[in-house]
């Protein structure tokens, strides 16, 4: 037992004490941060081009031949309306550079639904703008009739479908209930972003710089294999308790400054608790993190550490393969592809959590994925356990299946 | 007097390929033990299984009287051919490490490597991580490791190996100490002067099969040579490539 603590301890600590350790773990959110900056500073400028189109916009004629577009509405949107007879002069402004844009909406408009915008330049946005003032004069003025603006908007935009939805015969509750399920996901996904790797490193390196053999002349390789595991659950807990701080301190700044505005019903306190869900949700998450590091051990164990490093790409790319179609995931469970990602030990602790998040996975179907899971994972415990003390010292070529069957 | 290694007909095969063939050997306390062969003759092999890190295919591989697992931990101290430390760990904490595997408490594990890094001329390096250390300097925390808790039983494999002639006494007589001390030392070199020097029996291996086996001077005698490196290299004169061993 100290033997195992020790091996824990000594995991633990030569990643944590790794300065490049805490430098990943702080530069992720920031690379994040920055990128929401840069979004949120292209957004400004978008909105410093948008001021200038409108001013642009002012120098743009409107002619109506049909009759159809008002000419309060024209004026006070900014524009000038000029009777048809001086088409062709505004016409040849634009063209000359005089005037910056003409909308000209011709007779026959109620036949062919066509209106002429002319623009001077070959400036993508604004002339994209014209165009939708053009079109935006015409369908307002269309709707004047209904008299109030309140039934224009109403009519323009169309009604929001506020949805009650019951479960169990009492009104359920609205996304607050995708919260907590959600969370486990994204733990999930987070562990499978930052920690899984480590069991791989671990192992590699160690058959790598050669103290693997020094390690199992001293240890048993259950106790190295199950100290590493604990160690790297450790490593894992460190990070979720991490990044959970920094998800809170963003969030509150967040919240203070009006950057997220929750919903004025929202009560944290009062998040809805689905207990089968999160039994569920937990239990993918632990089997699913069990499963994937038990993999990479095995396949630490059995390849160089090169070629180790390269096959776990695939343990990065199948669990991320129902985000592709995560659509269909979360709309149409019956379908057999998402079926076969439900049931699929590489895939179905992902696929589980989402479904689980959305609601849409039955309680048969999340205890037929989570055995399967179980089942692989355990047989994946053991193949390492029965590799290790053969795949540990072949620090050269890769370990046979034969190798690995054979009895001694 | 109760050998500390018993080695006894001793057999190994790895994948189809026959490693090691009946081997025998003792090993006492107090008595270092040179184990000479080729690159490839199979001592790697011997000492793995010895270590319980191979399974032999027959015979006994036993270290004070059973077979050794890590349970035996402190009984015995290992220094690989092949040197294996953590590198992104300091050298006290490496030291502490592998003082606990072998049963030592943390505080006694912590007190013991200050110690051995005071006697090598390191202390001031105990907090420096191994891969800031140079080679010669990683080896004296590899020797380190193997003597910590005073084992019964030392394997060496070419621990002099890149020492320079300084550092390389100064490890010599820490083997010499722990010989002294009643330790049974199993030394693995290619230097024959080192074998003239500390070895009291020495056993040579060829392709997995004993070829010499007793103490410097019988072995001399034997081959009718006026040194051991004389009797190694008429032992591997006649085929100098080595086809079996690991």
């Amino acid at each position: 037992m100290s033997k195992l603590k020790s091996v824990v301890s000594h995991e633990y600590l030569t990643v944590v004490k790794q300065k490049g350790f805490w430098i990943y773990m702080i530069a992720m959110p920031l690379i994040f941060l920055f990128v929401f900056v840069l979004i949120g500073l292209a957004g400004k400028s978008d909105n410093n081009s948008l001021d200038k189109i409108t001013s642009d916009l002012k120098d743009v004629a409107v002619v109506d031949a049909s009759g159809l577009v008002s000419e309060e509405l024209i004026t006070s949107s900014g524009q000038k309306a000029y009777p048809a007879n001086e088409y062709t002069q505004l016409r040849a402004d634009v063209e000359s550079g005089q005037l910056k844009g003409l909308i000209y909406y011709p007779k026959d408009i109620l036949k062919t639904s066509q209106y002429d915008v002319y623009v001077s330049g070959v400036d993508f946005v604004f002339s994209t703008s014209v165009s939708e003032l053009g079109g935006a004069l015409l369908k307002n003025s269309l709707y004047e009739p209904l008299g109030s603006s309140e039934k224009i908007a109403l009519a323009q935009q169309g009604a929001q479908g506020v949805t009650t939805t019951y479960a169990n015969g009492t009104t359920s509750v609205g996304f607050t209930r995708f919260i907590v399920p959600g969370a486990i996901a994204a733990m999930f996904i987070i562990i499978l972003m930052f920690s899984i790797g480590y069991i791989l490193t671990s192992i590699s390196d160690e058959k790598e710089n050669r103290s693997m053999e020094m390690a199992l002349t001293y240890l048993s390789p259950r106790t190295l294999i199950l100290g590493k595991l604990i160690g790297v659950v450790l490593i894992t807990l460190t990070q979720l308790v991490f990044f959970a701080v920094l998800a809170i301190v963003a969030l509150l700044i967040a919240i203070n400054t009006n950057f997220i505005q929750l919903p004025a019903d929202f009560d944290l306190s009062a998040l809805p608790v689905d207990p089968v869900a999160v039994l569920f949700g937990l239990g993918f998450l632990i089997i699913g993190f069990i499963l994937f590091a038990a993999l990479m051990a095995f396949v630490a164990v059995m390849l160089p550490a090169k070629q180790a490093n390269s096959f776990s790409s695939i343990f990065y790319i199948l669990p991320f393969v129902p985000f592709w179609f995560i659509y269909t995931v979360m709309t149409d469970p019956s379908n057999p592809v998402v079926q076969f990602i439900t049931y699929f030990p590489l895939t179905a602790p992902t696929t589980s959590l989402v479904r689980n998040t959305v609601g849409n996975i039955t309680v048969p179907e999340a205890a037929l994925s989570l055995g399967i899971m179980t089942v692989v994972a355990a047989l994946s415990l053991w193949l390492v356990v029965r590799v290790f003390p053969k795949g540990a010292l072949e620090f050269q070529s890769a370990l046979s299946w034969r190798t690995i069957f054979s009895k001694k | 007097m109760k050998p500390t290694v018993d080695v006894k007909d001793f057999s190994l095969t790895l994948g189809n390929k026959e490693i090691i063939h009946k081997l025998s050997f003792q090993v006492q306390p107090g008595e270092v033990f040179a184990f000479l062969g080729a690159n490839g003759s199979g001592k790697t092999s011997t000492i793995r299984s010895l270590l319980g890190l191979y399974e032999a295919t027959s015979g006994q591989t036993h270290i004070n009287g059973r077979q050794y697992t890590a349970k035996d931990a402190q009984s015995v101290g290992y220094l690989p051919e092949e040197r294996g430390l953590y590198t992104r760990v300091s050298a006290i904490d490496n030291l502490i490490y592998f003082g606990e595997m072998k049963g030592m408490s943390r505080a006694e594990a912590r007190v013991a490597g200050m110690e051995f890094l005071e006697e090598v001329g390191l202390a001031d390096k105990a907090n420096l991580k191994l891969k800031k250390l140079s080679g010669g300097q990683q080896q004296k925390i590899q020797l380190g490791v193997a003597v910590m808790g005073n084992p019964s039983l030392l394997i060496l494999d070419e621990p002099t190996k890149g020492l320079d002639p300084v550092n390389r006494k100064l490890l010599l007589d820490i083997v010499e100490h722990h010989k002294q001390q009643g330790a049974a030392v199993i030394y693995i070199t290619h230097l024959m002067e080192e074998v003239e020097r500390l070895a009291d029996r020495l056993f040579i291996i060829k392709n997995g099969r004993a070829e010499a086996y007793g103490t410097v001077k019988e072995v001399k005698k034997k081959f009718k040579a006026d040194s051991i490196e004389d009797v190694f290299v008429r032992i591997y004169k006649e085929t100098p490539d080595q086809k079996g061993g690991k």
